[in-house]
């Protein structure tokens, strides 16, 4: 995430107010010591991680670096703390096993689009066959496919779509 | 992550003989050829295409990593530009990067058109 820099402005303002020291700029945010960098990040709100992950990115390896703690033991906790927190705001919520992901990230509208369509063939092709089964009844019905038969499968969607 | 077994691993093949003469040490070839393969990497590049939760299944998928480590790589690609995701021999990291790039687009972006850019280097 690129911040615009009137964001960003208000948002190092906001973090020398946590940290109780002025930080200017991002290359001032980067420049402080791990420990000090972790400790923000740990006084945050959930919120603000994206934001500040974000004002580090371009600022080169030694950015990474320090969310590592610079591999001192001492910052080991707070890295592995802000990883954590980090994770849970950023990556999706795991998704229940019922859950098919061809009906989350493939809408049968977008399937009108073949360009579109081939370039998710791979992701198509990883889904279990309960799922592909599942999707291609209630949007096309066509199948059931038998067990790992994900390419006759695609095969068979493609087939469809292209002779309709 | 997977890595070549490093000279220090191999276990040269002694004489059975139990006497007080000097024992030979051999290196078979095959140990030889593991002994000195040089250890290569795979590197995967940052770009505006894929969400930290497609790197993270694609590298759990294709790099045997955990979620934890594979998210920490995702960090690093994102703040660096480039993170390194896999060490090993050549023939290894070829048939990761292979995956890697038959992983295909991100689902979660109609932008997405195609796999993370990944290529093996040597160490």
């Amino acid at each position: 995430m690129w911040m615009p820099d009137e964001l960003a402005r208000r948002a190092l303002a906001y973090f020398g107010r946590i940290l109780g020291k002025e930080i200017p700029s991002r290359e001032a945010l980067a420049a402080l010591p791990a420990s000090e960098l972790l400790l923000l990040a740990d006084k945050l709100p959930d919120g603000f991680l994206p934001a500040m992950v974000g004002l580090l990115k371009g600022v080169g390896p030694h950015g990474f670096e320090k969310l590592l703690g610079d591999h001192e033991e001492e910052n080991r906790e707070l890295s592995e703390r802000f990883f954590e927190r980090y994770r849970a705001m950023v990556l999706e919520p795991d998704h229940s096993e019922d859950d098919n992901p061809l009906e989350i990230w493939l809408p049968r509208e977008a399937c009108h689009d073949l360009a579109f369509l081939s370039t998710r063939q791979a992701f198509f092709l990883r889904q279990e066959i309960r799922h592909i089964n599942e999707w291609l009844e209630r949007h096309f019905q066509l199948g059931p496919f038998p067990p790992a038969g994900q390419e006759e499968a695609w095969s068979a969607l493609w087939a469809h779509l292209t002779s309709a | 992550m997977e890595r070549a077994l490093g000279a220090s691993d191999q276990r040269m093949t002694k004489s059975s003989n139990s006497t007080a003469q000097p024992q030979t040490e051999k290196l078979t070839e095959s140990d030889s050829q593991t002994a000195f393969a040089p250890l290569f990497k795979i590197v995967l590049f940052d770009d505006d295409e894929h969400t930290y939760d497609y790197v993270v299944e694609m590298l759990v998928a294709c790099c045997g990593l955990s979620r934890g480590s594979a998210f920490r790589c995702a960090v690093e690609v994102d703040l660096s530009g480039k993170t390194t995701v896999f060490y090993g021999p050549l023939e290894s990291c070829r048939r990761r990067c292979d995956k890697i790039h038959a992983f295909g687009a991100d689902p979660r972006l109609p932008r997405s058109k195609g796999p993370m850019k990944a290529e093996v280097q040597a160490r």
